[in-house]
């Protein structure tokens, strides 16, 4: 039996879960199932907004990756050996944390646009009444304002050459970058007696009985920090025992156990019990999408 | 990777960072990784009872009140 070390959560409307995302999408393929053009479209935006994810991961690894130049720790250690006057380390310093900052709410833009240009696409094809989702209005607008502010007080010239080497250290990394795994339709049987598999058989398990015995704390996530995720979409976290583990990452994982409440009336915002696992590996600027 | 697990699977549609497939009949995984560098920069992992049809079966419940459609929606909730 395992014993469960992770978080558990009730949902009702499970708006975080993967639950939603089933129910959206089908709730989309309900409205427009009339209309397979709307169908076609739907998933080929889904596929590009795949892929410009993706272009955000890299971009946000590549971000990781900028460090301050040689000339400004060498001023930095002149400075810290008096060498230097606070004022000129200053000046340089702040070129650099303002470019630097520049480029995060760039980053952070590009990363709220991603499902804003869907939805703004679905909708310029007719095939969406409603209008666009205003969270993500807000969240385009307010980070829009955000990347001018930064960027308006970056020094321009030295904001070009941080750009200049960002890019280099893209084209680096793309260079280096292992291809993606091809999806692959036969079981690899060498993997079955690995801790990771042992540990995930035993999750299946026990996914199908809703994962009984769950004990522990309350937890209250919060989304942006700021607002607690249980008052938005009625979500209660719970801490208990759990982890799957999969080495060559080095990060361990976040797992989640997800019960549908049963103060939910609608069976169908109900969210199912599953067992869902996340990990992180690069650097993510702003609070996690899922 | 996690297809490997198990004895037996079947493939759900393939997506380019998304894989999904039922694993022993029994199970249903959901798989989706972005990639940063040289490793997957994101992966998602979630493990769910394979019940078919029974989320649709929700859907028309709410909608029709079908009891028979109940029946199978609440299975998702049936500890076994």
């Amino acid at each position: 039996m395992i014993k469960f070390t992770s978080q558990a959560r009730f949902g009702r409307n499970a708006i975080l879960s993967f639950g939603l995302v089933g129910i959206a999408s089908a709730a989309s393929q309900m409205c427009f199932a009339a209309d397979p053009r709307c169908s076609a479209i739907y998933d080929k935006l889904g596929a590009e907004e795949k892929a410009a994810e993706n272009r955000v991961a890299r971009e946000r690894a590549a971000i990781a990756d900028l460090h301050p130049p040689r000339e400004l720790e060498e001023m930095r250690e002149k400075y810290m050996a008096g060498r230097l006057s606070p004022e000129t380390y200053n000046a340089e310093r702040r070129k650099w944390d303002q470019g630097l900052a520049c480029i995060n709410a760039e980053a952070e833009l590009k990363y709220w646009r991603l499902g804003y240009d869907k939805e703004v696409a679905y909708k310029e094809a007719g095939c969406q009444r409603e209008p666009i989702t205003k969270h993500k209005v807000e969240a385009v607008n307010e980070r829009t304002k955000w990347k001018s502010e930064a960027c308006g007080k970056a020094d321009l010239e030295y904001l070009a050459g941080m750009i200049k080497r960002l890019s280099e250290i893209k084209t680096d990394k793309a260079a280096n970058e292992e291809p993606q795994t091809p999806v692959v339709k036969q079981a690899d049987p060498s993997a079955r007696n690995t801790e990771f598999c042992k540990m995930l058989r035993s999750v299946a398990d026990n996914a199908p009985s809703a994962f009984k015995a769950i004990t522990g704390q309350r937890v209250d996530k919060k989304f942006a920090d700021k607002i607690a995720i249980s008052e938005m979409v009625g979500v209660d976290t719970f801490s208990t025992p759990v982890a799957l583990s999969l080495d060559f990452l080095g990060t361990s994982a976040k797992c989640t156990i997800n019960i549908g409440n049963e103060h939910e009336p609608n069976l169908a915002l109900r969210s199912a019990p599953n067992y869902d696992c996340t990990w992180d590996y690069d650097q993510r600027v702003g609070p996690a999408s899922r | 990777m996690s297809r490997g697990c198990f004895q037996e699977i079947s493939e759900g549609p393939s997506e380019p960072f998304r894989h999904s497939f039922t694993a022993d009949a029994r199970v249903v995984l959901y798989v989706t990784s972005y990639y940063g560098e040289k490793k997957p920069s994101h992966i998602s992992l979630t493990v769910e009872r394979d019940l078919p049809g029974a989320f649709g079966s929700c859907v028309k419940y709410s909608i029709d009140k079908d009891p028979r459609a109940k029946q199978l929606c609440l299975k998702r909730w049936e500890r076994q």
